[in-house]
């Protein structure tokens, strides 16, 4: 990134912070928790520890960091190095972001680079350049409207298991968009709080629905009123349209003896895995299984997209590309050259797709662009420097 | 033995004598010992011979047919007893994999008792025996011999999932509990057992035993079964390289970003087999994002070089199907539970012995270098 579009990013962050800090709230438990930050253009900065949330909230205004995280674990010694710091316990943390969902969109607006001879295009990754049949190829995920519905609605169906599932009332959630392309979900004060990491592996196993047992699911006892997985393959046989192989019968139990005793094995095992993966949760298994790491924080800036992780009120309708946008000064515009980007959508209005193109944008929408490495600054707006 | 003899109610409120002998890991057990002024410098005396007697037997059967007998019919005093005895005897042989031995002999013990008891002993009996075996509430569901326990306490027993019946997923999950079969349950409580008596056999401080107890313990060395052979996996050649570490290297060779988890494999399976920092950084500058200093500094990190010099062990295969990066081959991996268990070229590590023949044929291994 050049210096100039360097710039407006930190100080389109410096105003953030400036305006905003006092929206970051503190974490529980406070003392027990590692902070860290990712300053533009320097490496992480971790293993920090505070007693008050005030003091952190005083460095990110100075700093105006790229990155604010906060582990999601509770440690004896926060500030400690990792091997030193005594684990014991963490909050419960889940990512869910469209570009795991694999959607049909991004073939519409996600674009590839090739290293070798600078070539850039929209479309999937192709396995060789088409211009120099070079493979080293770089891939930039971008997020549309429908990438949005896809994460929220498979962020509904993490919900679902969660709380029916775990038993985890949903005032225990905490549901924020992640500042990208997806859900941060958080659970605190749980008892699932002292799993280690391998029962957390087991968790986004449940999830993910790996390691399911075709005896466990080939019986003829599966009701759609079943509890866990159970239910919910039976609710998928249940609401498969009639005329749907292997399925030809409507009514349920004609349906399930059609499945568990007519049909032999390897077209069951097929299904069955058709059914796992569409009733499934997508997530990154990492964040969930990981419990070393530290998490982005509520009310801080994502350094992808310059857009605020944000607490969803009502999750169904919340609209992130508006109600996560740092600064919404529609007066406030900025010009930039965009190298390529799609169409997007964002503060209730579209821009793009763009090629090589000048174009004068709100300093939100620009910001956006730099952030995803599409745009250079042509001339800088007056934002104060705090 | 009338001096050791005590009321079978002494302080506890649900378990009597017949419990503390079926269950000796109680801590009523400990309660009973100190209550009765037991102590190792005695057990010489002729009035404990009986004690010393079973529990050189329960090593014995523990060794001979991994299965301690049930002998409460006979002296309930000598049985409890016993136990703490033949913890001492195990300890003193100073051979760690008879611990493993003992302790699955001893649960298997529990578990005859447990099935037995659950089947004719009132409800809250159950329920109490499990709480105090693993500390965890127990529900009973609608359905007979059906139990429910918590999400997190079902999650913490985690060696379980290494068999598949167990895995979360083919359980009922349901308002935050696990539903159990009576079996299940039992069988939870007897790995329970196994690693409790593990635990409890690794942390003892061994008191000076009396010099009539050294014939016994050269016994139980004697007839004690060899360690298991513990393989090395020096110089595999690609060939063999097992299906996950064959994807990870074949995305690298594309150009293709390769995720976290194939990287990590790639580092800690390549350590494991032998290979360099060097040698594994050469196959790493096709990757499109690649950064030389930060590769080096992650391979060095997890050869325990760098940073908190601590050595990442090889990522199980279940680890590694939780993060999308298992390519099973459904023959060669069958019954594998680490990649580096990968059927291939397997020497035993130094100072190993001669190894176990009948197993290496099961897996299919070949053993000798060729």
């Amino acid at each position: 990134m050049d210096e100039s579009s360097s710039l407006i990013l930190r100080r389109y962050f410096k105003e953030y912070y400036f305006r905003y800090s006092d929206k970051i709230e503190q974490p529980l438990e406070i003392q027990s928790r590692e902070f860290g930050y990712f300053p533009f253009g320097g490496g992480m900065v971790r293993h920090l520890s505070y007693r008050d949330i005030g003091a952190f909230r005083a460095i990110l205004v100075k700093e105006a960091p790229a990155g604010v995280y906060c582990s999601n674990s509770y440690y004896l010694e926060p500030s400690a190095e990792m091997q030193k710091k005594g684990w014991m316990k963490a909050d419960l943390i889940f990512d869910i972001d469209a570009d795991l969902l694999k959607l049909r969109c991004k073939k519409d607006h996600d674009i590839w680079l090739c290293k070798q001879c600078g070539r850039k295009e929209f479309g999937l990754r192709p396995e060789v350049c088409p211009a120099c049949k070079g493979n080293r190829i770089l891939e930039f995920s971008w997020a549309c409207p429908l990438c949005l519905e896809g994460s929220k609605k498979e962020t509904f169906k993490l919900l679902e298991f969660l709380e029916n599932d775990f038993g985890i009332a949903s005032s225990e959630m905490e549901v924020c968009f992640s500042g990208n392309a997806g859900y941060h979900i958080k659970v605190e004060k749980n008892p699932l709080e002292q799993i280690d990491q391998r029962g957390r592996s087991e968790i986004a196993d449940y999830l993910a629905g790996k390691g399911a047992l075709l005896e466990t699911y080939r019986s003829l006892k599966l009701s759609p009123d079943d509890p866990g997985w159970k239910g919910r393959i039976a609710r998928y046989i249940q609401n498969l349209p009639g005329d749907t192989p292997p399925f030809r019968a409507n009514e349920f139990p004609d349906r399930i003896r059609e499945m568990t005793i007519k049909k032999k094995t390897a077209d069951y095992e097929k299904f069955l895995y058709t059914a796992i993966d569409a009733t499934s949760v997508k997530l990154d298994a990492m964040v969930t299984t990981d419990i070393h790491r530290i998490f982005r924080m509520p009310e801080t800036l994502n350094q992808k997209t310059g857009l605020v992780k944000r607490e969803c009120g009502d999750l169904a309708s919340f609209d992130a590309m508006t109600e996560s946008i740092a600064l919404d000064d529609e007066k406030e515009v900025a010009e930039i050259v965009v190298d390529i980007c799609p169409k997007i959508e964002l503060g209730g209005k579209s821009y793009g797709p763009y090629r090589n193109e000048k174009h004068k944008l709100p300093l939100y929408a620009a910001v956006y662009l730099i952030a995803k490495g599409a745009a250079k600054i042509v001339s800088e707006p007056k934002i104060p420097a705090s | 033995m009338t001096n050791i003899r005590v009321e079978s109610a002494v302080n506890s409120e649900y378990f009597g004598t017949d419990d503390r002998a079926k269950y000796p890991f109680l801590s009523e057990t400990g309660e009973y010992i100190r209550e009765n002024d037991i102590s190792v410098s005695k057990l010489a005396h002729p009035d404990f011979k009986l004690v010393v007697k079973r529990a050189e037997e329960r090593v014995e059967e523990a060794i001979n047919s991994h299965y301690v007998s049930d002998k409460i019919g006979e002296n309930l005093d000598v049985e409890i007893m016993s136990f703490p005895v033949a913890l001492m005897l195990v300890k003193a042989t100073k051979l760690d994999h008879l611990i493993d031995l003992y302790a699955s002999g001893e649960a298997k013990r529990v578990q005859s008792f447990l099935t037995k008891d659950m089947s004719e002993r009132t409800q809250g009996t159950t329920e109490r025996l499990v709480r105090k075996f693993l500390g965890l509430g127990l529900e009973t569901a609608e359905v007979q011999n059906v139990f429910r326990i918590g999400l997190a306490d079902y999650l913490k027993r985690e060696t379980k999932f290494r068999d598949p019946r167990w895995r979360l997923v083919n359980r009922t999950v349901h308002n935050g509990k696990v539903s159990l079969q009576r079996d299940d349950l039992i069988q939870l409580i007897e790995d329970e057992m196994r690693s409790i008596t593990v635990t409890r056999l690794k942390n003892m401080n061994l008191p000076k035993l009396p010099a009539e107890f050294d014939s016994v313990v050269r016994k139980l060395i004697q007839i004690a079964p060899p360690p298991r052979v513990k393989y090395t996996t020096l110089n595999i050649g690609p060939e063999n390289y097992p299906p996950c570490l064959k994807q990870a290297l074949l995305l690298l060779e594309k150009g293709e970003n390769v995720p976290h988890y194939g990287r990590f494999l790639m580092a800690t399976y390549l350590l494991a087999v032998g290979k360099s920092v060097d040698e594994i950084m050469d196959l790493f500058p096709k990757s499109p994002d690649f950064k030389k200093s930060v590769t080096q500094y992650q391979v060095e990190h997890i050869a325990g070089l760098k940073g908190g010099r601590t050595k990442y062990t090889v990522p199980s295969c279940k680890t590694l199907q939780t993060h999308s990066f298992c390519f099973k081959d459904p023959v060669k991996c069958y019954e594998i539970s680490s990649p580096l268990q990968y059927p291939s070229r397997r020497i035993p590590a130094a100072g190993n012995g001669s190894g176990n023949v009948k197993e290496e044929k099961r897996k299919g291994w070949t053993k000798a270098p060729r």
